[in-house]
């Protein structure tokens, strides 16, 4: 299944010369790793085996602490995280603004409205967003293994609660408003003033030639038509070769609670993990947007 | 003077090494500087003048490494004011002043300083705070002026601010909070008083620099803790990263200038990378290895 939402560009002057932001985004869990790292190998054209430690794609983390102390002058752990959301736009600006090309920039904030009235992720400095979304019955399982506890209800409880946050206050990365699951993806699919395409992390897995193709075809990239570039960026990033680059080198975006960063990536977990009672949960809060993405089916069962 | 103590101690500190006597008063202060050679969304850098506006609607000038003019909200308190003067203001004012401001919290090493670096969050303050209750003298927090003028032997300057941590950190380590570091806005934040005194501030050699680098993401099997000497090309690389507030610094004393200062301290300084899991339950550990290394080389 592919799904493409305002995905021309009709209406948004690619070429204007400030526009150099592709934001990478996607509710945590979600395969943003995984497209970066793709997106990292497909624009060395690196046939060499996929460095974790040093993705080679020009841009950051929209969270990033240090980038935004630097650009701002002020120390974001002296300002509160409201102070820090209303000069966010302001580190993006600094970064279209001293870009020589395109920045990648992961993105796992909802894209929101700040209180002052801007938007978090302005579009006069946006070439266009690429959104991933995931089934949140996997994202249940997935996210109960990253912060290392098996506790489900847990995770089902942050997917189901519209006043997300993570990160903030004293930890390394800025605070990052999620709404909860349906909220984050709906702040993306909805977005009208630049154009958003959005991936579903099962068709990555079970197409990734083809989904990838799309995806840089979708980002206009050099080479984007050339099929050898691509299968040879996915191949170099197949899931047992993270996996064995992460067992090598390590990985580090993982925390030490975790056993692996890159555990299994398989679709469908949730069917042996999930109670029943806990896949009801998430359905009765999401049906409505998991029944866009084909997560439960016409009659409202997960499938 | 604006009759803050803690603003005196921290001029006294620079003016102890040379150049003008430094003012500061309240007074009005532009909103911008014209002519700005570097602009970031809450700073300008003009010739010799330095601008920082606050959230809170304060804004402070900074001229010719001698005057500083704070211009403020009347609700402001004096803590609420010297946060960011003695902050990011201080910052451009040690650099006017030629002076190389480092992003580094640091403890006394014998007859030296030792400081901790690394990125925002690493835990330089939390682990500067264990050391003294361990007995050793705090040095500096956060930022440590360095006056690199002499080859070979660049000085720390010490002392020009009182230690800030999170309140999480003050019950990891055991230390009194005295107070929030803002009376205006809710963060978890503490001054915490320890070795607050004159002799803290006095001069000494920068003998040694541990970075701080969290262990995360490391293969299984390794070790758990690692302290290894960078030298050459890998010391300045690792000291280019603790350069506080580099773009003020680029703007004001200029790439060549900053760099020529970082090779001094580069070649008077011994650098370590210090390795070690983020973790709480592991901790004091951490602190044990580091009190090891530090008295190998006290």
């Amino acid at each position: 299944m592919t799904v493409t939402d305002q995905a021309t560009r009709g209406g948004h002057d690619r070429a204007a010369a400030v526009r150099r932001l592709v934001w990478l985004a996607s509710y945590p869990k979600s395969g943003n790793t995984w497209t970066r790292l793709f997106l990292s190998q497909f624009l060395t054209g690196s046939v060499a085996a996929v460095d974790l430690n040093a993705i080679e794609l020009h841009g950051s983390i929209s969270s990033s602490r240090p980038s935004f102390d630097e650009v701002v002058g002020l120390p974001s752990s002296d300002l509160t995280d409201d102070e820090v959301d209303e000069l966010r736009p302001r580190v993006y600006e600094a970064w279209a603004g001293s870009s020589a090309g395109t920045s990648f920039i992961k993105v796992h904030d909802a894209n929101r409205t700040l209180p002052a009235g801007e938007r978090l992720f302005p579009a006069s400095l946006t070439d266009c967003a690429v959104h991933l979304v995931r089934n949140p019955l996997d994202v249940a399982v997935s996210l109960a293994f990253h912060q290392g506890h098996r506790d489900y209800d847990r995770t089902i409880r942050q997917l189901n609660d519209p006043g997300r946050v993570i990160a903030g206050n004293r930890r390394s990365q800025l605070r990052q408003t999620l709404l909860d699951w349906s909220g984050h993806a709906r702040s993306w699919t909805g977005e009208r003033a630049f154009p958003v395409a959005t991936f579903r992390y099962e068709s990555l897995v079970a197409d990734p030639i083809g989904e990838f193709a799309r995806l840089v075809a979708f980002l206009d990239l050099d080479g984007a038509d050339d099929r050898a570039r691509v299968e040879l960026a996915v191949a170099g990033t197949r899931f047992d070769v993270l996996q064995s680059a992460e067992a090598a080198t390590g990985f580090r975006e993982r925390h030490h609670w975790q056993g692996r960063f890159f555990r299994t990536g398989r679709p469908g977990e949730w069917r042996t993990r999930l109670s029943a009672s806990q896949v009801t949960s998430v359905v009765d809060a999401h049906g409505a947007v998991m029944r866009r993405f084909g997560y439960v089916d016409d009659a409202g069962f997960p499938c | 003077m604006i009759g803050s103590p803690q603003l005196e101690a921290a001029c006294r500190v620079l003016e102890s090494h040379g150049g003008s006597p430094i003012t500061s008063s309240h007074g009005p202060v532009p909103e911008l500087l014209e002519r700005a050679v570097v602009a970031g969304p809450m700073f300008d850098v003009a010739d010799r003048r330095f601008l920082l506006r606050v959230p809170n609607g304060m804004r402070v000038l900074v001229e010719d490494g001698a005057a500083v003019t704070i211009d403020c909200p009347a609700h402001l308190s004096d803590d609420d004011q010297l946060l960011w003067v003695l902050g990011s203001a201080w910052g451009a004012l040690a650099y006017q002043r030629g002076l190389l401001p480092l992003h580094l919290s640091a403890v006394h090493l014998g007859h030296g300083i030792a400081g901790f670096g690394g990125r925002s969050g690493a835990g330089k303050s939390t682990l500067a705070a264990a050391l003294t209750t361990r007995g050793h003298t705090l040095a500096a927090d956060d930022v440590t002026g360095i006056d690199a003028s002499t080859p070979g032997r660049p000085m720390a300057l010490p002392g020009h601010k009182t230690l800030k941590l999170w309140g999480d950190a003050t019950t990891l380590v055991g230390v009194e909070r005295d107070r929030p570091v803002r009376s205006d806005q809710p963060v978890d934040k503490y001054y915490v008083m320890v070795g607050d005194d004159d002799e803290a501030r006095r001069a000494l050699p920068l003998r040694r620099i541990y970075q701080l680098i969290d262990r995360r993401g490391q293969p299984e099997g390794g070790a758990e803790f690692a302290i290894s000497q960078r030298r050459g090309g890998e010391a300045v690389v690792t000291l280019e990263s603790a350069i506080y507030r580099p773009r003020f610094g680029e703007a004001i004393l200029g790439r060549r200038r900053l760099f020529e200062l970082l090779a001094v301290v580069a070649a008077g300084t011994e650098v370590f990378d210090f390795e070690r899991p983020m973790r709480r339950d592991r901790f004091w550990a951490g602190v044990d290895v580091l009190e090891d290394h530090l008295s190998a080389g006290g």
